[in-house]
């Protein structure tokens, strides 16, 4: 494969914000095909990395993680499957799409671009591709029923809150995490993360 | 007088890059300089990015897109800038340096130090 359709790989994958200075510096860097493959793989990884700990507020992202395992106990519990949250171990099977969709979640915001605007369009379309890709690899795991309707839930609510705080796409992440909205966000993860432990304390007494 | 974040090895070894280099600091000659400072170390380019983000988030360093050029297939350099409170962390950091070395001159002898040195050096190239 000639160097020029490497490169063309490689800014595919690579994240949009770091795209242009990181290639400019692998093709100043890199003379040969080989190179350029060693060179960008662990490169490929690091900005990756980088992207995720400079978009993500760690605070939303539990928030996030916490509403959407809600979501998909909650279609199980309305459901009546009491037999797969108590005897299939359904509350730790749970947890499978919840982990795809946060990963999900992570990686459109280390992919999500600077340089666009950012509407109540584009927060369903990154929800529902998450989502999308959770349902059709956790069906092995979860009953088809529980899935549809917790990922339709998770949909709702997991949409609500990205477009209520979106990812940090402008700035270091570290001013926007000083800023007086982090109370109020640690406020919110809290009171999900209450009214979580409320439905399991219910669910597991009766 | 306002307390600094402290500096990590590898962010003092990145900031005297950018430092050392000027008006030509970017991706590629950060990484070079980092390299030649760390010797016999390897490092990777993408652990030189991961630091300058960090630095950046910390408020260190400040970076902007060059215009592209041709020897880069078209593509801008994004150059850095090592801010006031970027270089009152990196003389800190220095100072404690010279306090440590100060102390290892003392318990293990000149001699030893010189020769410790050199043997460094050595490895180094």
């Amino acid at each position: 494969m000639p160097l020029e359709r490497v490169e063309k790989l490689f800014r595919l994958l690579l994240p949009p914000a770091a795209r242009e200075h990181v290639l400019g510096d692998l093709r100043e860097k890199c003379k040969s095909r080989q190179e350029y493959v060693a060179t960008a793989l662990p490169v490929l990884g690091c900005v990756v990395f980088s992207r995720i700990r400079r978009t993500t507020d760690f605070q939303v992202f539990f928030m996030e993680g916490l509403t959407v395992y809600l979501a998909f106990s909650t279609a199980a519990w309305w459901l009546g499957q009491k037999v797969f949250l108590y005897n299939h171990a359904g509350f730790v099977r749970l947890a499978m799409p919840t982990a795809l969709i946060a990963l999900g979640v992570l990686l459109s915001n280390a992919y999500a671009d600077p340089a666009k605007q950012r509407g109540w369009a584009q927060s369903v379309f990154e929800c529902a591709g998450c989502i999308s890709v959770a349902f059709l690899s956790a069906s092995f795991a979860v009953p088809f029923e529980i899935l549809l309707y917790g990922s339709c839930i998770s949909l709702v609510l997991l949409s609500t809150l990205r477009m209520l705080f979106p990812p940090i796409l402008s700035g270091p992440s570290s001013i926007a995490l000083s800023s007086p909205q982090t109370q109020i966000k640690w406020k919110s993860a809290i009171l999900v993360a209450a009214v979580f432990a409320i439905v399991v304390f219910l669910a597991i007494r009766r | 007088m306002a307390r600094i974040g402290s500096l990590g090895q590898f962010e003092q070894l990145v900031l005297a890059a950018i430092l050392s280099l000027r008006d030509h600091a970017y991706g590629v000659t950060i990484h070079g300089k980092v390299a030649d400072l760390a010797q016999p170390k390897t490092i990777s380019l993408g652990a030189v990015y991961v630091t300058l983000d960090r630095l950046e988030d910390k408020g260190f360093v400040s970076s902007w897109l060059s215009d592209p050029t041709n020897e880069r297939g078209g593509r801008a350099k994004r150059y850095y800038r090592v801010e006031a409170i970027g270089e009152q962390a990196l003389q800190e950091s220095a100072a404690t340096a010279a306090r440590i070395s100060e102390v290892i001159t003392r318990v293990f002898g000149r001699d030893w130090t010189r020769k410790w040195r050199k043997e460094w050096d050595e490895e180094a190239g």
